[in-house]
């Protein structure tokens, strides 16, 4: 999508612009600093349901911290302090976000930089202090096969005093290798950013690609099943990993078990069982056959005939529901305050779905009725993630039910300017950035929702214990990898 | 006590300790069944066990000579319970065999395991031990007064070799309240001591909910197949005993050819039963939240007690 001018202001009065937003129900979807002479133009993007706007501030050095004012903007200033520079002036808790590192200049301004010379920043120590509390850290290296994040629980006996994430171990650099002529392909760069999202983030970056020019019809339909698969393997991922977490090995072996048939479905029909290489800009990569499309209705439901029976599991066994319920509850003023997205949002009464508000592909033509629960606790996650399923294999249904023959492909031109692609991964709202200069890509910004959703689980983890994190962290099911970019 | 008897316990102890990675396999085996997976075989933690036993042990260096010393205070005393507890033949190390020395060696191998946790100076470590010891304060008076239960039905005293041949001699007269009880107490018992699920899970290693791997987490090679072994041996105990002194007919009093081949199946048969129960219950619960573990534990306690009240309102 491309965004037209934006409301520029001073600095000084940045904060107060994205307030008064705030006010009104707009909501920080993401923050990215792009470099000019002489400083730095700070945007903040904001949206309240379709409508999206720009506000942006040429800024030299420093500026007033919008977090003292909007706290959901604490996370990304962290990370514009730490890779573009620019120091916001009295935010409460400024410690890098994903580099982690401290060296001559800052990786994403324009001025080479040199990997050479850094230092790593120590990782602080929680600031609660006092006698029988015990500070565990835990990670990188987990015991587990998981992603690699490090994690601060300050405890008196098992009960959570504070939890302190911190993350940037898988740290990439691809917002930096984004940056290039635009002719050039990042469909297969954006598609790593967090693999289990391949087509999320590659359709995210399509978006930019393409303008504001639509696809062929067929191509869109291909691409809300693409989109809605890959949600389906994850949620189901989450809900056995969460049978899993709290050692109802029988259930989790059967989850496990309905999402790799699913994968392998998907190898077998799309190539590749994270789905990858399939969003291409201008269309999609593979045309689905006819004897393709009743493979793929099979296998869609069969996986959600499968998640219905895992909730129907989780459910009816009495201590599983123990465990879940409960248990992590983020309270919904938490999630408005952190800005959260996705699941985890909607599990906490915050019903917000890019796919319903601000329809891309085919959604607008599709119906589907998006999920949204209160209590938010683990238990609601897994609630919204079952019924989600469901929802999916019904979006998928439409789709093949009303496929046309037609072409996939079509020719595009990108715009210049500064243009974004906002979608919903399966994590919840994913938004890229690129500020195109004269077909050269001169800023792109990838906010994956765990991006802003791991601050919230800082919060949904006071007063539990330290062997519930585990489930609340798995009912998250956020990623390390879309966070560290 | 004739030497022939004396060989016959110590092939006798040494085959529950030699038959006690084999059960272990058995319980995974049918917990992978259950789970619609093929399963290692049933000889995998053998194995494990070699393939760790050729490793190097890598010591942390907070760690005093304790580290070192306690898989084998550990192993000793698991050698020392496999030799009391009547396992094809209930003529055991009496009188040696005694019901307190029992239970109390049982909380030495735990001391010192705990003591193993904290000795590595790491966090999961401590988390795991600290959880052990809430456990174990509770586990302690069940597990005795459920054994005293019999001692105190059969008359017998606290020789375990005389309250297993008691019961045994009594056949199905001796099934009464007192027993269920304290035989249900003590299968709670079991899966706590023994750290299954719902208690822990033996499965995993998600560091922050370990109670018993959390205590071996520092351990490597030699040091952790050594305590592995020990609590596979523990384990095999508690079955054993759940089978000989609890249920225990079919246990050969006599020494003879007839009833020593009938005790075998009878063992082998209740074996199986009691691995097949703690597959189901581990494949049919979800582990319990660490605050639960108390009321569970409190419950088997109560059980416990009641059964020794039974045996005299009753």
């Amino acid at each position: 999508m491309r965004l037209g001018d934006p409301i520029a202001c001073d600095p000084a009065l940045l904060a107060q612009y994205v307030k008064a937003y705030c006010d009104e129900g707009w909501r920080v979807v993401s923050m990215f600093a792009s470099e000019s002479s002489p400083g730095s133009t700070v945007n903040v993007l904001l949206r309240r349901g379709g409508e999206v706007a720009r506000v942006a501030s040429e800024t030299v050095g420093s500026y007033p911290a919008v977090s003292a004012l909007v706290p959901a903007a604490s996370v990304f200033e962290r990370a514009m302090w730490e890779m573009s520079g620019v120091v916001p002036e009295g935010h409460g808790y400024l410690v890098p976000a994903i580099y982690w590192r401290k060296g001559d200049g800052h990786p994403l301004q324009k001025a080479p930089y040199s990997i050479d010379g850094e230092e790593r920043v120590p990782l602080p120590n929680n600031p609660i202090r006092g006698a029988g509390l015990f500070e565990i850290p835990v990670g990188p290296v987990h015991a587990g096969v998981i992603e690699p994040g490090h994690f601060r629980f300050s405890v008196a006996g098992e009960p959570i005093l504070e939890m302190r994430v911190h993350l940037g171990y898988a740290h990439k650099g691809i917002e930096k290798m984004m940056e290039g002529p635009v002719s050039r392909n990042r469909a297969h760069l954006a598609e790593r950013i967090s693999g289990d999202n391949a087509v999320a983030h590659s359709l995210a970056c399509a978006h930019i690609v393409e303008g504001d020019a639509p696809v062929p019809r067929r191509a869109r339909q291909i691409r809300v099943i693409l989109s809605e698969i890959e949600r389906i393997h994850n949620h189901l991922d989450v809900l056995a990993g969460l049978c899993t977490d709290c050692a109802f090995s029988v259930a989790a072996a059967y989850g496990s078990e309905v999402r790799e048939r699913l994968l392998r479905a998907n190898r077998e029909i799309f190539g590749n069982r994270l789905l990858m290489g399939n969003v291409v800009p201008g269309g999609v990569r593979n045309d689905l056959s006819r004897e393709d499309v009743s493979k793929l209705e099979a296998a869609v439901m069969h996986a959600g005939f499968g998640a219905k029976k895992l909730e129907g599991y989780i459910r009816r066994t009495p201590s599983v529901v123990d465990r879940l319920e409960t248990t992590g509850v983020l309270r919904t003023e938490d999630a408005l305050r952190y800005g959260t997205v996705g699941v985890v949002a909607r599990a906490s009464g915050v019903a917000s779905d890019v796919r319903a508000e601000l329809p891309y592909e085919e959604y607008g033509a599709l119906s589907f009725n998006p999920v949204s629960l209160k209590k938010g606790d683990v238990m609601s996650r897994a609630a919204v993630r079952a019924d989600e399923i469901v929802e999916s294999v019904s979006l998928i249904l439409q789709c093949t039910s009303e496929m046309e023959e037609g072409e996939i492909r079509r020719g595009y031109e990108t715009p210049d300017g500064l243009s974004c692609g906002i979608v919903e991964s399966p994590r919840g709202e994913l938004v890229h950035c690129a500020d195109v200069r004269d077909g050269e890509v001169w800023r792109y910004s990838i906010r994956d929702p765990s991006f802003v959703n791991w601050p919230a689980m800082e919060v949904a983890v006071l007063d539990n214990i330290v062997p519930d994190f585990p489930l609340i962290n798995k009912s998250f099911g956020l990623s390390y990898s879309g966070n560290d970019v | 006590m004739n030497p022939f008897e004396i060989v016959l316990m110590a092939l006798q102890a040494a085959a529950l300790m030699a038959v006690s990675p084999l059960v272990v396999g058995i319980i995974r085996k049918i917990k992978a069944r259950m789970q619609n997976k093929v399963g290692a075989s049933v000889l995998q933690p053998y194995r494990d066990l070699r393939k760790m036993f050729r490793k190097e042990s890598a010591v942390s260096e907070n760690a005093s000579f304790l580290f070192r010393l306690i898989p084998y205070v550990c192993l000793t005393s698991m050698l020392l319970l496999a030799a009391m507890t009547p396992f094809v033949y209930t003529q055991v190390i009496a009188p040696y065999a005694d019901v307190i020395a029992m239970v109390y060696i049982f909380t030495m191998f735990r001391f010192a395991m705990v003591l193993g946790g904290l000795e590595g100076g790491s966090a999961f470590g401590g988390m795991g031990s600290s959880r052990e010891v809430m456990m174990s304060v509770l586990i302690e008076p069940a597990l005795l007064i459920s054994i005293m239960t019999l001692s105190a039905m059969t008359g017998a005293g606290f020789d375990l070799s005389a309250i297993s041949g008691s019961i045994n001699a009594r056949g199905a007269a001796a099934i009464c309240p007192a027993l269920l009880l304290a035989g249900t107490s003590f299968v709670i018992t079991m899966v706590a001591e023994n750290t299954r699920v719902p208690f822990d899970n033996p499965d995993t290693h998600l560091e922050l909910t370990m109670v018993h791997e959390g205590m071996l987490l520092e351990y490597s090679g030699r040091g952790l197949a050594i305590m592995e072994f020990a609590s596979m041996v523990r384990l095999t105990i508690f079955m054993a005993l759940l089978g000989t002194l609890f249920f225990p007919w079919g246990t050969a009093m006599a020494m003879t050819a007839a009833e020593l081949s009938v005790s075998l199946l009878a063992i082998t048969v209740k074996m199986l039963a009691i691995a097949f129960g703690i597959a189901l219950l581990e494949s049919t619960v979800a582990k319990m939240r660490v605050f639960r573990m108390p009321n569970m534990l409190t419950a088997s306690f109560a059980l416990a007690l009641m059964a020794m009240v039974s045996l005299y309102v009753l």
